[in-house]
């Protein structure tokens, strides 16, 4: 118990970029009285940067986002733009191909950044390094494997994407180019490795201790009933709700919070938060898991749903499997076709798209005049839907720690945060912190 | 032939300044010698170690903000020797271990603790270039936005010529790295 009577802790530097990601804590006695993730949310000014853009633009504008998951926001944009414009690509004769080569390179996505977050940022909590580098002198084959699973994933989005950052074979309608047979071949050889080190991964994260905090948050993920849902779907809501990406914007309401640039999202059904990312996929469609990772998630322990947010890296290791899993089943089912893509025709309309970053559902919605010009778009990352409840689980979880002195509660407090593999967690072990007593 | 050197643009071309190291290599690219080859990045750490493992040597680009040189200043920081001499010159940009990770006020570059962890993670795990060079560009203005300043922009070709012509030294198997210090140039 802290015999201070009130004390301010604040984590700046959450963000690679000074200023732009800090966590304010304050706490009475032995009670928060606020906690506050400050977030810079790049969306707002690609929001403006595109109107007035050609409607074949957002899937390479949009990739600039974020370094980790361009995938995401590629894909997102072209299934509204092409929603917009009523393109069908899954009716087309191609459409089994570039189906195929979507979800195929957004495994890609999955892989390299859940190993990223998995080995990198999240694995040194629970083993007591500081951060990546302390636990590579230490754990240089540990590493190794992490970076080894990452390289496999950035391989996929290299062959199908034209290249791992921010990939430039991407087109509304589908692809520029497609992969030989050959390439393929290659990489598949590569990935049935890396299929055994994923597996190995979800043993070795299931043995960690895991502090209590169980999450009791709404949970939100897509569902595409037969598939673990990763390049598109129907949203679904733990208390049964379900919504297409047209009705995104009636059911997730944001609002503007004082302390944030970003916006705080709430389900307009419901009160109270709602989380999205790995614990809200597993949940709500864990039964649809590939046999592999199936399997391995039943022997990690992991039951139907998983609510401690801790053991979100265990459920990340399973979506690595899941991702290889995947990935190898449609490389050996893919036959090539003659076109990389459908021609898509600009039309005045409105358009929507979803799909599963690696962190949660990530909303689109544009508005395209009949010239194909952008005359409007929304961008709702799986961070800004997070907030609420990351802000609540730090308060929960803090308050349950009090006696911790300031930078040791900080410490847990980030640690709390890393669960949601937040975009501003990129920097979280090499942040600055500074302590403010009142 | 093998690749021996290898350069990396890091950079956000939708922040203005920041999208110098992007540019140079833009550049650079149709006149990059063989056995070197050209690398865009957003600065995350295993995405360096990966394009500058076990080349004899690479050459970073990045933005750099702090200090009180003037926008469009070229920062050159040469990095070579054995692990204290590597981390001594990397602390430039923020890699100084888990306690220089507290403290606050090192010159950070843009993209600092990228860079500077990079360097750390890939002493760790014995997987960094024979040389690295580390050129920073002055940044004027990295708020959002595309498109260089004046004064960034007026660099951009002194700099890719600076690293054309260093280019071949390390390309030729026979030569050997040299340590340097940190310098600056207008």
């Amino acid at each position: 118990m802290t015999h201070r009577q009130r004390r301010s802790l604040a984590a700046a530097g959450l963000a690679r970029v000074e200023g732009e990601g800090s966590l304010h804590l304050s706490l009475r006695g032995d009670h928060i009285e606020e906690v506050r993730l400050d977030i810079y949310e790049p969306p707002r000014f690609f929001e403006a940067f595109l109107r007035g853009r050609s409607f074949l633009e957002p899937p390479d504008i949009t990739s600039r986002i974020c370094g980790i998951c361009p995938v995401a926001y590629q894909t997102s944009a072209f299934l509204a733009i092409e929603d917009a414009c009523g393109t069908d690509v899954s009716g087309a004769d191609v459409s089994g191909v570039i189906a195929g080569l979507r979800r195929l390179l957004y495994c890609g996505e999955w892989i390299a950044s859940h190993a990223l977050h998995i080995y990198l940022l999240h694995a040194p909590d629970f083993l007591g390094y500081p951060g990546a580098v302390e636990m590579a002198r230490d754990k240089r084959d540990i590493v190794e494997r992490g970076m080894r699973l990452r390289r496999a994933g950035n391989a996929i989005m290299e062959l199908i994407g034209g290249r791992a950052i921010h990939p430039v074979n991407v087109r509304v309608g589908g692809f520029y180019s497609l992969p030989t047979r050959a390439d393929l071949d290659n990489l598949a050889v590569q990935l049935r490795v890396a299929l055994e080190e994923a597996i190995a991964t979800v043993e070795w994260v299931a043995g960690f201790d895991f502090p209590e905090l169980v999450i009791e948050h709404e949970f939100l993920a897509l569902t595409t009933p037969g598939q673990y849902p990763i390049e598109r779907g129907t949203a679904l809501t733990s208390s049964g709700r379900q919504f297409g990406a047209a009705g995104f914007e009636d059911h997730v309401i944001e609002e503007q919070v004082p302390h944030s640039t970003a916006l705080h999202a709430r389900l307009a059904a419901l009160p109270g938060r709602y989380l999205t990312g790995p614990l809200a996929r597993y949940a709500l469609n864990s039964q649809w898991l590939p046999p592999t990772a199936a399997a391995i998630a039943a022997s990690a322990g992991l039951g139907a749903e998983c609510r401690n947010s801790f053991q979100s890296i265990v459920v990340r290791a399973v979506e690595i499997v899941c991702a290889l899993e995947e990935a190898i089943r449609i490389i050996d089912d893919y036959a090539p076709a003659s076109e990389a893509s459908v021609p898509v025709t600009p039309r005045a309309g409105r358009g929507y798209g979803l799909s599963e970053a690696p962190r949660g559902v990530l909303y689109q919605g544009y508005e395209i005049g009949a010239d194909g010009t952008i005359l409007s778009a929304r961008i709702v990352p799986p961070t800004s839907q997070n907030q609420a409840a990351i802000e609540h689980d730090v308060g929960q979880f803090a308050e349950r720690h009090l006696d911790l002195d300031d930078e040791q509660l900080a410490r847990a407090c980030e640690r709390v945060i890393r669960n949601y593999d937040p975009c501003i967690s990129c920097a979280t072990h090499f942040l600055e912190l500074h302590l403010e007593r009142r | 032939m093998s690749c021996r050197a290898v350069v990396v643009g890091i950079g956000n071309e939708f922040r203005n300044d920041d999208g110098v190291g992007l540019e140079v290599v833009h550049r650079l690219e149709p006149r990059m010698p063989s056995g070197a080859r050209a690398v865009l990045s957003d600065g995350e750490p295993t995405q360096l170690i990966e394009a500058w493992g076990g080349v004899a040597l690479a050459v970073v680009v990045d933005a750099v903000t702090g200090g009180t040189a003037p926008a469009g200043t070229l920062h050159r920081l040469t990095l070579a020797g054995d692990e204290q001499a590597w981390m001594s010159s990397a602390t430039a940009f923020g890699a100084s271990g888990e306690a220089g990770r507290r403290r606050e006020g090192h010159i950070a570059s843009w993209h600092g603790t990228g860079l500077g962890t990079a360097v750390e993670l890939g002493l760790a795990l014995g997987r960094l270039p024979a040389m690295l060079v580390v050129h920073g560009v002055q940044a004027s203005d990295v708020s959002q936005g595309r498109g260089l300043s004046p004064e960034v922009a007026g660099a951009v070709d002194g700099l890719v010529d600076l690293i054309l012509a260093e280019l071949p030294a390390a390309l030729d198997p026979s030569a050997q790295p040299q340590s340097g210090t940190l310098r600056q140039r207008r």
